[in-house]
């Protein structure tokens, strides 16, 4: 009984001391992983700095730490840390702490993946924690593909299969890409003699190599895989030995090794999306670089960087495809990529101000490098140019919020109005026939607004600001992203397509025929002859359409981007041969009167008389052809782009269609404007004409307007429907508004004055004396 | 009567063909149904980006007012510089005893004003509307260094001199008062302002036109920067952003640390970064990161509070491990360029990491990081 105080004594230290060496319990692979690691990064540190008594202590406790599943992964590592603090060595430490890190990356991907095929997210999210990313610059974010498959996962959205094939995907191409970094700095890390940081960096590619031997082995064979990580065992090897020769043979052979290895492969579609890039970012580079430069000086800094941005991103999509590019051929491949790296200096040079490639050379460049890409690309890699547009108008829009931030307002309007030039020369043709409500929306956030958000032009007038700016901007995005999966999905229905064409035609073709219609509804009893110069015009403006056409397919597709220039131009004359006939039109009683008076006096004024009629019948040409090829040129840009969706077929019965719509109101037109009394008929035709020549204007004054030719002056707080601008050609800007206005009041004016000489010669006939007898 | 009957289907053609357009597709924008990309994740609490703000009006003040007496010595300094004639040898043989004090004092005060900026450089160089004021206080450069990353502006001189894009504020600053200026700028003449028999390092009297131009730059563009704070309304894609971008700038000011006296010496080069060390700007940034994620972390924790965690964790473990490096160079430790390397490059790794780890956060609540 005595002893009975000291027996409970003892028993509760026992306890106490049981308790405090009892294991904690097991923690967040996470917490593991940072504790491993960054003791470790403290033993180093101290090691470094000269207290090696600190380092093994440190090493120690890192091996004391209760890792889990990752027990077996890291122990090696540790093992090699404890032997290369017991020696003093910094450049073997750090080769340890790579191995144990890289052994503890890989184990978390594999744990990661089996996680989510078997559709255990919270486990999934667990091993995910323990990973590494790309290094974000200046340009680029890390990814979040794997995040996202997991958050996709948990929402029903997405299989775990597929989940799992994402997460492996987004490690995988992390670790390739920290394996190229890793190489990169054992490299530098040489030139600068600094042998801890190379062995180091040499320890992690092999590390990062290791996570993808498995991918390796698969895209070559099992004797390659092998080759190859003996040789990143010589580099570590080498590096640690300071053995500067070795370090650089091994390597060579390394790279060679890895030349076209991708471990993550591209699927399908990121394979389209990316040679489509790779086509698209180039061509734009000669256009972009061409249009800063100017007689051997760089005048535009911001072009060139916006050439510098497309080739950065044509070379990124090339760095993606080149494994699969160089199996078509490898030479062609290597010489793609050194014409790249030939453009990238280039543009440095130019960028720097150093030195100004002529224009020339870099378009020369850039055609032997598309001609290339034309040969190495398979059959249906053949369209993918096109799936870039986005891309490229993203880029673009990117440019513009730089700009506004940057406070460069007329910087933005060339972005966007270049962002917009992609869209409308790109996606929008296919838009308006595959989903033409995606178009209106888009039209709308570029321009003037849509759904209550205000359009990028007004926005970048008002100098807005930033946040104002990014607001309109992610609801374009969001249409944008629509927009290409509707694009990409292609057409819905065969029915949706002839319909949109047949709108597309008739809207496009009822201008024309109502002009002619009107003109020649006039043209009866001595004026019928000049009904032939007019349809002589409109059957030579058919078949310069139809010759478009045939053209379009090559030469015109990489002129898209001029072809809006083309469009104003055709319409200024258009405008302007319409505004001459339309006072010829008015006043041709007079005219003709005149004429017949001048049959009684001598040749020279008949002369004169049939020159006058020769300007009449030229201008009648050449308003019948400027009419109808104005229409049918942007017709045939559309066409062209639904023909790609749907098919041939399909797009020429909507065409047909829309064909027959046109001329059966160009016949009613005619039928109606005949019943009517000459004055009557004098005041339809003018209506009509007006009403096509306000759209005339207003769309012609947008068009200037997308060219850059004019400015683009909003009328704020003026919010007009979407079909004001589609029917009526008015949309709510100053310059659109103020054109058409004016020509409202040129035709009006033409009228009143012809009615005033009417008046007056009616006054001159009933004056007249009884005894004179006309001729 | 034939008037109205013969006009009457003339307009209703034109009716007719409007209508038949208008029913014949839908052109009526649809209802946004996208479901591809990543959702807003709903949630009852929302960021605490208020103490954001009032950091940022508490460091914005701070920095005004060290700007305000900056600019003030300047114009001192300025006086007796003109009334010498801007004849520097002159100016110290008549000036010599109030110029040593004047002019420490200025240093001094720079000093101490550097990490006002600093404090508050997360919020400013990572938040978009803010980030033009980082570009000219502190990370823009001379336009015949990098004309990418230029400076916006312009020195006008009181000789009519113009000096453009001559780099960021701090720099000029910096360099006019250490006499480390590039050699295209008004160079300082040495002088041996504590009187010890030796002209050392910083020990100069610097162009004194060139010095009131950089301070009033100085105090206008801090008076700017402090308007623009008090009208920023910070978002949560402010918040995520400055995270993000802060990392690559981070892993740019350690290799500067790398490069600068602090490290290599004399045998640097570097004309800026000499007087008060990256790893103390790097210290202050992290201050400014931590105030952010404070103001996120909740929120964050509510999608994923095992990414919260070590986000924190990450980042507190950053700081200390930047302080430890900070202490000891203070202490009068001097690292080998190979130590600097080492210890740089695991910086480097860890604010890598941070930065993935905030894309994935924004990434899973829907938040947009800003280019």
């Amino acid at each position: 009984m005595a002893h009975r105080p000291l027996i409970v004594a003892a028993t509760a230290a026992v306890l106490l001391a049981l308790a405090g060496t009892a294991p904690a319990a097991p923690r967040e692979p996470w917490q593991a992983a940072a504790d491993v690691r960054t003791t470790l990064a403290e033993a180093q540190r101290a090691l470094v700095l000269g207290e090696p008594a600190k380092a093994k202590a440190l090493v120690a406790k890192a091996a004391a730490f209760e890792l889990g599943l990752l027990e077996p992964a890291a122990r090696p590592g540790l093992r090699e840390a404890g032997r290369a603090v017991a020696a003093g060595d910094p450049v073997a430490m750090e080769v340890a702490r790579a191995a144990t890190w890289t052994a503890i990356l890989a184990e978390a991907l594999e744990r990661a993946t089996a996680a989510a095929s078997a559709g255990d997210v919270d486990e999934a999210r667990a091993w995910l924690l323990v990973r590494e990313f790309r290094k974000p610059t200046r340009f680029t974010r890390p990814g979040a593909d794997a995040t996202l498959a997991l958050q996709a996962l948990e929402g029903g959205r997405m299989g775990p299969k597929p989940a799992a094939a994402a997460v492996r995907a987004d490690l995988l191409d992390t670790y390739q890409a920290r394996l190229r970094s890793a190489l990169d700095t054992v490299v530098a890390s040489g030139g600068q003699g600094f042998d801890i940081s190379r062995a180091g960096a040499a320890a992690l590619a092999r590390g990062y190599f290791a996570t993808l031997v498995e991918a390796y082995e698969k895209q070559r064979n099992a004797s390659d895989a092998a080759s190859a990580t003996r040789e990143f065992e010589s580099l570590v090897a080498a590096a640690e030995a300071g053995d500067d020769a070795a370090v650089e043979a091994e390597l060579a052979e390394i790279e060679a090794a890895i030349e076209g290895f991708r471990a993550a492969p591209l699927s399908k579609e990121e394979e389209l999306r990316r040679a489509g890039q790779l086509q698209r970012f180039l061509a734009l580079v000669p256009i972009e670089y061409g249009r800063g430069v100017k007689d051997g000086r760089v005048t535009l800094d911001f072009e060139i960087q916006e050439a510098v941005t497309f080739r950065d991103g044509a070379a990124q999509a090339f760095g993606d495809l080149e494994h699969l590019l160089a199996l078509e051929n490898q030479e062609d491949t290597r010489r793609l990529g050194e014409l790249l790296d030939g453009l990238a200096a280039d543009l440095g040079a130019a960028a720097r101000h150093e030195e100004v490639a002529d224009p020339d050379d870099v378009q020369g460049a850039t055609d032997e490098a598309l001609d290339l890409i034309e040969s190495l690309y398979p059959d249906e890699w053949e369209e993918a140019g096109a799936t870039a547009d986005f891309d490229v108008i993203a880029a673009t829009l990117d440019r513009l919020e730089s700009a506004i931030a940057a406070g460069q307002f007329s910087q933005a309007e060339q972005a966007r109005l270049e962002a917009y030039a992609f869209f409308e020369f790109g996606p929008e043709q296919r838009l308006r026939g595959l989903a033409n409500d995606l178009f209106v929306e888009v039209e709308g956030l570029f321009w003037y607004g849509s759904d209550g958000l205000p359009g990028l032009a007004q926005l970048v007038k008002r100098k807005a600001e930033p946040e104002e700016v990014a607001e309109t901007r992610k609801a374009l995005d969001l249409a944008l992203a629509d927009a290409e999966a509707a694009v990409g999905a292609g057409p819905t229905s065969n029915t949706a397509v002839i319909s949109n064409t047949a709108i597309i035609v008739f809207r496009e073709g009822l201008e024309a025929v109502l002009i002619l219609a009107a003109l020649m509804a006039g043209m009866v009893g001595a004026q019928a002859g000049l009904r032939k110069p007019l349809l002589l015009g409109a059957a030579a403006a058919f078949v310069a359409t139809v010759a478009t056409w045939g053209i379009a397919q090559t030469v015109l597709g990489s002129l898209s981007r001029y072809g809006e220039k083309l469009e104003a131009m055709v319409s200024l004359v258009a405008i302007g041969v319409l505004l001459l006939i339309l006072n010829w039109f008015y006043h041709r009683v007079y005219w003709g009167e005149h004429l017949a008076g001048l049959h009684s006096r001598k040749k020279k004024i008949i002369g004169i008389g049939v020159g006058a009629v020769l300007a009449q019948i030229v201008g009648l040409v050449m308003l019948g052809f400027t009419s109808v090829y104005r229409e049918g040129f942007e017709t045939v840009l559309f066409l062209q782009a639904i023909v790609l969706e749907a098919g041939a077929g399909i797009v020429l019965i909507g065409v047909a269609i829309g064909l027959a719509a046109t001329l059966a109101v160009g016949y009613l037109t005619i039928r109606l404007q005949r019943k009517l009394p000459h004055k009557k008929m004098l005041v339809a035709t003018g209506l009509l004409i007006l009403w096509v020549l306000v759209i005339m204007v207003g769309t012609t004054v947008q068009t200037l307007q997308v060219v850059g030719w004019i400015p683009v002056t909003p009328v704020e707080g003026l919010r007009l429907p979407y079909w004001a601008g589609l029917w009526l050609g008015v949309f709510p800007t100053w310059e659109g508004l103020l054109a058409q206005g004016a020509a409202v009041v040129f035709v009006l004016g033409s009228y009143v004055l012809a009615e005033q000489l009417r008046a007056r010669r009616r006054r001159a006939i009933l004056d007249r004396p009884l005894t004179e007898t006309s001729s | 009567m034939i008037r109205t009957r013969a006009l009457a289907p003339l307009v209703a053609t034109g009716i007719a063909a409007l209508a038949l357009g208008a029913c014949g597709g839908d052109d009526e924008p649809a209802a946004d149904d996208t479901g591809g990309a990543a959702t807003t994740t709903e949630s009852a609490a929302a960021p605490q980006l208020d103490g954001v703000k009032d950091y940022l009006l508490d460091h914005t003040e701070q920095l005004a007012g060290f700007t305000a007496d900056f600019k003030s010595a300047a114009e001192e300094y300025h006086g007796l510089a003109e009334e010498a004639g801007f004849d520097y040898e002159a100016l110290w043989a008549e000036h010599g005893e109030d110029l040593g004090p004047m002019l420490e004092e200025m240093k001094s005060n720079w000093i101490e004003g550097n990490p006002y900026y600093e404090q508050m450089e997360g919020v400013v160089a990572g938040t978009p509307s803010l980030a033009e004021y980082d570009v000219i206080l502190d990370a823009g450069s001379s336009a015949a260094e990098d004309p990418e990353s230029a400076v916006p502006f312009d020195l006008e001189l009181s000789d009519g001199t113009t000096l453009k894009q001559p780099g960021n504020l701090f720099n000029l600053t910096e360099g006019a008062l250490w006499g480390t200026l590039p050699e295209a700028m008004p160079q300082s003449t040495p002088a041996d302002l504590d009187g010890n028999g030796t002209e050392d390092f910083g020990e100069v009297l610097p162009d004194a036109a060139f010095l009131l131009a950089a301070a009033e730059a100085f105090d206008r563009y801090s008076g700017e920067l402090a308007d623009s704070a008090q009208a920023w309304a910070p978002s949560e894609s402010d918040a995520f952003t400055a995270l993000v971008v802060m990392v690559p700038t981070m892993s740019e000011y350690f290799g500067q640390w790398k490069e600068s006296r602090f490290v290599l010496g004399d045998a640097s080069g570097s004309e800026s970064f000499n007087v008060v060390s990256r790893l103390s700007d790097i210290n202050d940034i992290l201050t400014g990161l931590e105030v952010i994620f404070d103001g996120v972390e909740g929120r964050l924790s509510e999608v994923d509070p095992a990414q919260a965690e070590q986000t924190g964790r990450e980042l507190s473990d950053l700081r200390a491990f930047v302080e430890d490096l900070y202490s000891r160079e203070q202490g009068g430790e001097r690292f080998e360029p190979e130590q600097a390397e080492v210890l740089g490059t695991e910086a480097q790794e860890r604010a890598t990491a941070i930065a993935g780890q905030v894309s994935q956060a924004a990434a899973e609540l829907g938040v947009t990081i800003e280019q």
